[in-house]
């Protein structure tokens, strides 16, 4: 934020202010909260110890693959619904925005009914591929998939909306094929949306945590990201679960405030 | 994870001839006579059949004579991980009465200062080595924990089960190839019922309540837990006191946990 000094040309009702200012304050509080209680001595040493390290290991794994797949899917899922015309869009777009509004460990049960190896597909994937996902890392980047897509698929499809299809358009007219219009010209139009989506969705993949444990379970080294690390913590060694919570809100803050500063006009 | 479970109504039966207008003229706390039980997520059905029994009126509890209690009381129960329990406690979660899966699980919230009533051991259980129905995964020992192909769980060493678990192994000389640790013993037993994982070591009473077949009974049973419970506040209040007795010896959780399946203390 930029420090302005000359007067406001159209200040806010105070009652407005003092709402405004109590918002604030019950979202920043929690992040004082855990700096007052975090054991600064000993904090390198509770982020260096071996449980935690492993657990970043699988954290970023997981989220690395999971922010690749949300960005292979969910870019050509946001050009298709803002480019074409859907059959029952409205149905489509709750679909994508699901995964936001609904509790995670739902998403991690309905996914185990789905893909686990007696479920839907998984029986399936089971039986003719020998491909499991409960119980495995790219079960866990599966769960981290389907709760970051909606963020990158509204991200993109809201600028791709934006940018309006003159341009591409106009590419056709000079003779640009579908394929050399999207690489050409949708996708530079958008990239600053997309690297917004890809940043948002990887810090939803790394901050997941009930669809994870429901359908990927919690083993060291595979499937125990640092969010599960966290909630074992907790109840053994609290100091160690405040010391990798600071380390997430601390990761997660940093990505906002540089995508506000990077991407995002003022 | 915690599961709220308001497993019983207040409702007095108008007509039945019963007092209830004791209730605000007792110093008890403001919910009145609801009582919010947090127990280990093994103790979830005992819990829910001694609910159902407290919510009624005495001359109405199925035959079962309980002197011990005069009113109808709500069980609120908070079930979850016995380790989940003793932070959230700590973290100052209102609650009346802890019961723990284990004894050293207990200790923590004494030593912490978040239970101070006296602390009982109330039952006893034993693990047993549960498989999936029609058992998939040909699991007819303790030794096939070791086989790398099979899908089995246990419960996380922080908690009552995973720490039972880890010694039943260990003393069997196996080294499990576990593919999850589960935060609760509920959890693990239900995924192995759903049949995502071909086995793991559960508490022979949530093997018994879910139906699941189960194999090398004596080698696997040999070490157990001790279920411990106690009262939050050192003075508890009637109906806190009405549920605390209905576990001891002679009361109807006592025999309710012995048909359940679980062990004398």
């Amino acid at each position: 934020m930029k420090a302005v000094s000359r007067p406001d040309p159209n200040p806010a009702p105070a009652a407005l202010v003092g709402m405004g200012a109590l918002a604030l304050a019950l979202l920043a509080l929690p992040l004082f909260g855990l700096l007052q209680r975090t054991p600064w001595a000993a904090l390198p040493g509770l982020l260096t110890g071996d449980t935690v390290v492993e657990s970043l290991r699988v954290s970023l794994v997981v989220s690395v693959s999971a922010t690749i797949a949300c960005a292979g899917l969910g870019l050509p899922l946001a050009f298709v619904m803002a480019r074409t015309r859907l059959p029952f869009p409205r149905a489509i777009r709750a679909f994508v925005m699901l995964p936001m509004v609904i509790p995670p460990v739902v998403g991690g049960t309905a996914l185990l009914f789905a893909l686990g190896r007696r479920g839907l597909v998984g029986q399936w994937l089971d039986s003719w591929f020998g491909i499991r996902l409960p119980f495995t890392t790219a079960g866990a980047v599966v769960a981290a998939t389907f709760v970051a897509l909606p963020f990158l698929v509204t991200t993109v499809e809201a600028a791709l909306r934006q940018a309006g299809s003159d341009l591409e358009e106009a590419g056709a007219t000079l003779g640009a094929g579908p394929w050399a219009n999207f690489v050409h010209v949708s996708l530079p139009t958008i990239r600053p949306a997309l690297g917004a989506g890809i940043a948002l969705g990887w810090a939803r993949a790394v901050g997941e945590f009930g669809a994870t444990i429901t359908f990927a379970g919690n083993l060291p080294g595979r499937t125990r990201t640092l969010p599960l690390q966290t909630f074992l913590a907790l109840e053994q060694d609290p100091e160690a679960a405040v010391a990798i919570s600071l380390m997430l809100l601390v990761v997660s803050f940093g990505i906002l405030v540089a995508l506000r500063s990077r991407w995002t006009p003022r | 994870m915690t599961a709220v479970a308001p497993v019983a109504a207040t409702l007095i039966l108008a007509g039945c001839g019963h007092s209830d207008g004791s209730a605000s003229d007792r110093p008890d706390r403001a919910r009145g006579d609801k009582v919010v039980v947090m127990a280990a997520s093994s103790l979830s059905a005992v819990l829910t059949g001694v609910a159902t029994h407290l919510s009624r009126p005495p001359e109405s509890r199925d035959g079962r004579d309980d002197p011990t209690v005069a009113e109808p009381v709500t069980i609120v129960a908070v079930l979850a991980g016995s380790s989940a329990l003793v932070a959230q406690l700590d973290e100052g979660a209102d609650a009346d009465i802890l019961m723990t899966a284990d004894t050293v699980t207990m200790q923590r919230a004494v030593e912490n200062g978040s239970v101070r009533g006296q602390v009982e051991v109330i039952a006893t259980n034993a693990l047993v080595l549960a498989v999936a129905p029609g058992n998939p995964g040909r699991i007819d020992s303790i030794d096939d924990m070791a086989r790398p192909d099979l899908l089995i769980g246990l419960c996380a060493s922080g908690v009552p089960c995973g720490s039972l678990a880890d010694r039943v192994l260990a003393r069997a000389g196996i080294e499990p190839a576990a593919d999850t640790r589960e935060l609760n013993v509920r959890s693990l037993a239900t995924k192995i019922a759903l049949d995502e994982l071909d086995g793991g070591l559960i508490y022979a009473t949530d093997a018994a309540d879910l139906g699941l077949e189960i194999v090398d009974a004596t080698r696997v049973g040999q070490l157990t837990n001790s279920y411990a419970m106690a009262s939050v506040d050192l003075n508890p209040s009637a109906p806190v006191r009405a549920v605390l007795a209905a576990f001891e010896p002679g009361g109807i959780g006592a025999a309710i946990m012995t048909e359940a399946g679980f062990g004398p203390p």
